[in-house]
């Protein structure tokens, strides 16, 4: 029985050490914060902002989280969120106050602002176009404006990244 | 005696456990954001001339607008002319008359202060100021035109 025990507490101790130290170091690694801090516990889901929209408000405004599929390239002055359901939404910052990093495309950025429906004009499409580093022929094909999701964000929360061990090796 | 020793072998076992698990965490390091944006000597004088307008405007509301107030943005706004812009590709030859338009709107400015001219003929140059940096990021970069907008009297 004594033995027993011991077997129970080895193997206990070896799952929690070997337990994905990823996973539950993530979760407590915390935020960069950009602009104003956010509270990033008031999430609610993308889905809720969009159907309230549907339902006919010209704006609401909320925290939310949502994947980057593009960032202003020049200065990250704007970025481009993936809302799912084939359905974007640029982000620009309040009174161009702050700014995103430039390489964090495909992060999970938590944003508050004010979320509305809004037409972008050509110009401003080819302004987008020409700061994610597009060509000049894909630039000058633009030429229609777009009515599609926009968001002005009070802050931006990303998720603080780990280097790892290779990298910390290479610097040493 | 052999109990001891197994005891003694069991435990340092599980601290040989948990200290590889500490050991793991210990050699993550939080990665810092490098790829933030480092403002230009342009970008930077601009957002003196946003904070430097917000005084004029409240100034001019207030009427307690001054020639030297006009003196110093004319002379601390001029310096956009040659500053160095976050890219100088962006930058085109219409830059130039723009930014010596919008000297030249301060420059009017201050001789309607100096002769204390209308209080409505001082803000409509102050805007006029504004419209000309609105026509200029129009065509060089947009992101600021809804801040300088707020300012408009």
């Amino acid at each position: 029985m004594k033995y027993y025990n011991l077997i129970i507490i080895t193997l206990t101790v070896f799952f929690a050490s070997c337990s994905s130290p990823e996973a539950s170091e993530e979760s407590t690694l915390g935020y960069d914060y950009f602009g104003d801090r956010l509270d990033v516990s008031s999430a609610v889901e993308i889905n809720q902002i969009i159907n309230e929209m549907k339902a006919g408000k010209d704006s609401v405004y909320a925290t939310f989280s949502a994947p980057i599929n593009a960032i202003c390239q020049k200065k990250g002055c704007w970025m481009e969120l993936d809302l799912g359901n084939g359905e974007n939404a640029l982000v620009r910052f309040k009174d161009y106050g702050f700014f995103v990093p430039m390489d964090a495309t495909g992060e999970i950025a938590m944003v508050e602002g004010a979320m509305k429906i809004d037409t972008l004009d050509v110009d401003w499409l080819r302004h987008q176009a020409s700061d994610a580093g597009k060509s000049d022929s894909v630039i000058a094909s633009i030429n229609t404006f777009e009515v599609s999701y926009s968001i002005l964000a009070t802050g931006v929360a990303l998720e603080k990244k780990i280097m790892n061990e290779e990298s910390i090796q290479l610097e040493d | 005696m052999k109990k001891i020793s197994f005891y003694f072998l069991y435990f340092s076992f599980l601290f040989f456990l948990i200290s590889c698990s500490e050991q793991r965490s210990e050699s993550r390091v939080l990665l810092e954001r490098e790829s933030i944006y480092q403002p230009s000597e342009m970008a930077t004088t601009m957002r003196q001339m946003v904070f430097d307008m917000e005084t004029i405007k409240l100034k001019l509301k207030a009427g307690t607008i001054d020639v030297k107030d006009l003196n110093h943005i004319i002379s601390a706004h001029s310096s956009m002319a040659t500053d160095k812009p976050t890219d100088i590709e962006e930058i085109q030859p219409s830059f130039e008359i723009y930014s010596q338009t919008y000297i030249d709107q301060l420059e009017e400015l201050k001789q309607i202060i100096e002769i204390d001219g209308e209080i409505s003929d001082q803000i409509l140059l102050f805007n006029s100021a504004l419209a000309t940096c609105i026509s200029c990021h129009t065509e060089h970069c947009p992101g600021p035109i809804s801040r300088i907008k707020k300012l408009k009297l």
